[in-house]
């Protein structure tokens, strides 16, 4: 589905992703961990078709996914920082991009918007903007937002870091949801239990580059690499 | 007594009236036009294009550092030496919309530049284009800053269209000196036009606290006190 071939990204002359490889099948959960400043937020961007790329490829079905808008469509993305339109209700943020890029009809846009708020459980804050609703509240609708272009593929960058622990499981619910669906998934995430759970692979980046890629269910006893025990390390003694 | 019965005469006679409208014409022309090139520096001076940004900078350097006294004397003076040669109206026209311009085209930018990161980036992510991000994302948003200022510069256009008496446009202001040049009739004929003028920029505040009130009733209609104040949806300090 997303291959990734010895992608390279540098910013302002300092390299962030160094030869880069990956290869994501439908139908896959990855997940990706790593330290702060390790390039994952990056490597999303750059799968999403948000950045340029200084070396590399990177083919959505074998399309390149830098200039082409079709599989920019086709692969929704939803940020750490939710990032809703705030000059628009929620159900106006799950409908604009529909309306505007594939020109469906306000009336289908509206009854699609109303399913995808009763899946994110919001139905009752459709009218809501954005700064009247909680950042849990908040994160559900932009993943609706997403959802309404009917992605075949969904990157998620941390989307709990900026919640508080009661409503981060609500957010996961949704994701949760979904990847039963069967959506091919890619999460960014330091919750290390959502991790497992929802996860059937996992990638380790450190310092720009990949350096473990495992199946969950192997994370503790495959874990060779001295840089991902210590992370291991460090987050599970929080 | 005399003194009102004077003044409203003038208020209602033909050439007042004239004045009136030539005044209002002027502005609303030269605003008008100078918020239009504004939006057009703006977008120059936010260009990844290091010489279009250089171009935008040094017209906003150069219009906003001349005063405007200055560059309408050059328009109407300086100008037919180089064959150019244009009416009082158009003079004025041409030489308070290019310096206003360069007012609007900061009003603007910081409109623009209002509007976060993220919002560009969401747009981005779901398949907008350039236009589109602008269109629905970007500029409805930036309104809500671009608007307020703006109206102040409507109102400080009005006045500032007093000078293209300088340039013999019949405005307010010339009205009044050529009447008073006829009949020595100076406060009269001034208070006259202080009126009008006073009612234009009450005018314009009632029209700009229409435009405030609408922008924000279209989200404050269903706002409920904040129930969730431990929300945490900042980004964490750092380059993104
Ligand atoms: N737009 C940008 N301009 C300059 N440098 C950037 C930019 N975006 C990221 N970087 C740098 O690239 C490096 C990797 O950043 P990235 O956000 O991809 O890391 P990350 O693994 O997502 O970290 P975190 O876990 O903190 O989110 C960092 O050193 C960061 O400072
Ligand atoms: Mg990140």
């Amino acid at each position: 589905m997303l291959q990734i071939k010895q992608v390279s990204k540098k910013y302002h002359g300092e390299p962030i992703l160094k030869d880069v490889s990956l290869e994501i099948k439908e139908g896959e959960r990855v997940v990706i961990i790593g330290p702060s400043g390790s390039g994952k937020s990056t490597l999303l961007r750059c799968m999403a078709g948000l950045e340029s790329i200084d070396g590399g490829l990177i083919l959505y079905n074998g399309q390149d996914v830098n200039g082409s808008r079709h599989s920019r469509s086709e692969i929704g993305m939803v940020f750490q920082s939710f990032d809703l339109f705030q000059h628009l209700s929620a159900i106006q943020n799950i409908m604009l991009a529909p309306k505007v890029v594939k020109r469906v009809s306000d009336q289908d846009a509206r009854s699609r918007a109303v399913q995808l708020l009763e899946r994110v459980r919001l139905s009752d804050r459709a009218e809501h903007y954005p700064e009247q609703l909680s950042g849990g509240q908040q994160q559900r609708i932009a993943i609706a937002r997403a959802l309404a272009m009917n992605p075949k593929l969904m990157l998620f960058d941390e989307p709990t870091s900026a919640l508080d622990p009661e409503m981060t499981s609500e957010v996961l619910d949704v994701i949760v949801d979904l990847v039963k669906d069967g959506m091919t998934v890619v999460i960014v995430t330091h919750e290390m239990e959502f991790a497992r759970r929802v996860g059937d692979r996992i990638i380790f980046m450190d310092q720009g580059k990949v350096v473990e890629d495992l199946p969950s269910s192997q994370l503790e006893e495959a874990a060779k690499h001295p840089r991902l025990k210590q992370f291991l390390n460090q987050i599970t003694s929080y | 007594m005399e003194l009102i019965e004077g003044v409203l005469s003038y208020l209602g006679s033909e050439a007042f009236l004239l004045g009136a409208v030539n005044t209002i014409k002027l502005t609303l022309v030269s605003q008008i036009v100078a918020v239009v090139l504004g939006f057009i520096i703006a977008l120059a001076k936010m260009s990844r294009w290091k010489p279009l940004q250089g171009l935008a900078a040094s017209y906003i350097w150069i219009f906003r550092g001349i005063p405007v006294l200055v560059q309408l004397i050059f328009v109407y003076n300086a100008l037919p030496q180089f064959g150019i040669k244009l009416s009082g109206f158009q003079s004025a026209f041409v030489a308070l919309a290019l310096n206003e311009a360069a007012y609007m085209a900061e009003i603007v930018r910081s409109g623009l530049a209002s509007v976060g990161k993220g919002q560009h980036r969401a747009a981005h992510a779901l398949g907008m284009n350039n236009w589109q991000r602008m269109r629905y994302v970007v500029l409805p948003q930036a309104f809500r800053v671009i608007v307020p200022p703006t109206a102040n510069q409507f109102i400080g256009m009005l006045k500032t269209s007093a000078m293209a008496s300088v340039v013999g446009y019949t405005d307010l202001l010339l009205t009044a000196q050529q009447t008073a040049s006829a009949n020595f009739d100076y406060i009269d004929t001034l208070i006259a036009a202080v009126i009008y003028y006073l009612a234009f920029t009450a005018l314009f505040t009632f029209v700009q606290s229409y435009l405030e009130r609408r922008m924000d009733t279209t989200r404050t209609k269903k706002r409920q006190p904040k129930l969730f104040s431990g929300l945490k949806n900042r980004e964490p300090n750092r380059i993104v």
